[in-house]
């Protein structure tokens, strides 16, 4: 019961915690944040400090002046993403394999599309895991040819980075 | 040999030409690793070292053709939902005795099979079929007897590049790769 007092007094908001009794923890859930509780006679004091996260160290430094999402920055740097590329799509992912929501990720409609069919792909392909049952047929080895599949994806229509493109200045 | 072929002037010059020249009329053993492959691609590139056809002396009705091993017909691949649309038909001889298997339950029961029909279609009806089918040599495995792997001299390139699963990768090289965007502030993991 206190907690959930507790908890409807604060006014912080986090966009990816589901239920309610997610926002203080008594241990640090992944690290980003920290609860200390310390003892002082009767008094208890409960204080969450936000520390980096394990990501702030391997961050791509892409200081663009129409701050472009992530992906568009890679498109515009020629950087063309496949769905074997699983190191990247991994990271659009949450623990249960499912898409993450713009608001955390930062990327445009366009980009969000594409990203989720690669990841669809990647997925029925056996390059990511999933958190579903799989039919029989889907047990072997299966590819994608991305130009078939991808189709209201052109480099062309990206207005907005055109100043970012190699040959054009 | 008739009158309009002229044959080609062959003058040896270096020891590469000669030992070229000893590699057309020997019998070649090459290697193929089917991982990740489409095996009916990639039987249209066997078939020519089979039947002989990337030699300069090939002839229909000449036998030379070379040995092709293939490994690892178990992971082959196909694209998208052609397991389940690829249907191989049998019939017994009886009344009422057509079969329909498709390829995913036949790779069940024998993870050769497939790449040994693509190839046998590749090849096509001819007079070599007959002949030049047994010196293909197919494993579901990449374990093969040494009787085999000592005549392996050269190795057919594959079509395309094998993936990665995220399994195989490690943690620490899943953790160092670059990140394309930072946890927000009051963002708890699930």
């Amino acid at each position: 019961m206190a907690l959930k007092a507790l908890s409807r007094l604060l006014p912080i908001r986090t966009p990816g915690a589901s239920s309610y009794f997610r926002w203080i923890h008594t241990s640090s859930a992944v690290g980003v944040k920290e609860v200390k509780v310390t003892e002082e006679g009767d008094m208890t004091i409960i204080e969450g400090s936000i520390q980096d996260s394990k990501r702030k160290p391997f961050l791509l430094k892409m200081d663009d002046p129409y701050h472009a999402c992530p992906m568009c920055a890679l498109e515009g740097r020629g950087i063309k993403v496949r769905h074997t590329d699983v190191l990247i799509l991994q990271q659009f992912l949450n623990i249960k394999h499912e898409m993450l929501p713009r608001e955390i990720t930062g990327l445009c409609k366009r980009q969000h599309r594409r990203v989720l069919s690669l990841v669809l792909m990647a997925q029925n392909a056996g390059l990511l895991p999933v958190n579903k049952m799989k039919v029989k047929w889907e047990k072997w080895n299966r590819y994608y040819d991305e130009e078939t599949d991808i189709r209201d994806y052109k480099l062309k229509d990206l207005h907005h980075l055109k100043h970012m493109l190699p040959g054009e200045s | 040999m008739s009158l309009w072929y002229k044959p080609p002037k062959i003058f040896v010059k270096s020891p590469t030409k000669r030992v070229q020249q000893w590699a057309v009329f020997s019998r070649l053993w090459w290697l193929y690793d089917a991982k990740w492959q489409n095996p009916f691609y990639s039987a249209m590139k066997i078939q020519k070292y089979l039947l002989g056809s990337h030699k300069p002396i090939h002839h229909p009705l000449s036998d030379c053709g070379d040995h092709v091993v293939i490994i690892n017909t178990k992971e082959i691949a196909m694209p998208a939902e052609e397991w389940r649309y690829r249907v191989y038909f049998h019939h017994t001889g009886y009344p009422g005795g057509a079969s329909w298997t498709p390829a995913y339950e036949l790779h069940e029961k024998d993870p050769t099979m497939v790449m040994y029909k693509a190839v046998y279609r590749a090849v096509g009806n001819n007079l070599l079929r007959p002949e030049v089918m047994p010196r293909l040599h197919l494993f579901h495995d990449d374990v093969i007897s040494e009787e085999i792997l000592k005549n392996v001299t050269a190795q057919i390139r594959q079509l395309r590049p094998v993936p990665k699963r995220l399994e195989e990768y490690s943690e620490e090289e899943q953790e160092q790769f670059p990140k394309l965007f930072d946890w927000p502030k009051e963002y708890v993991i699930q």
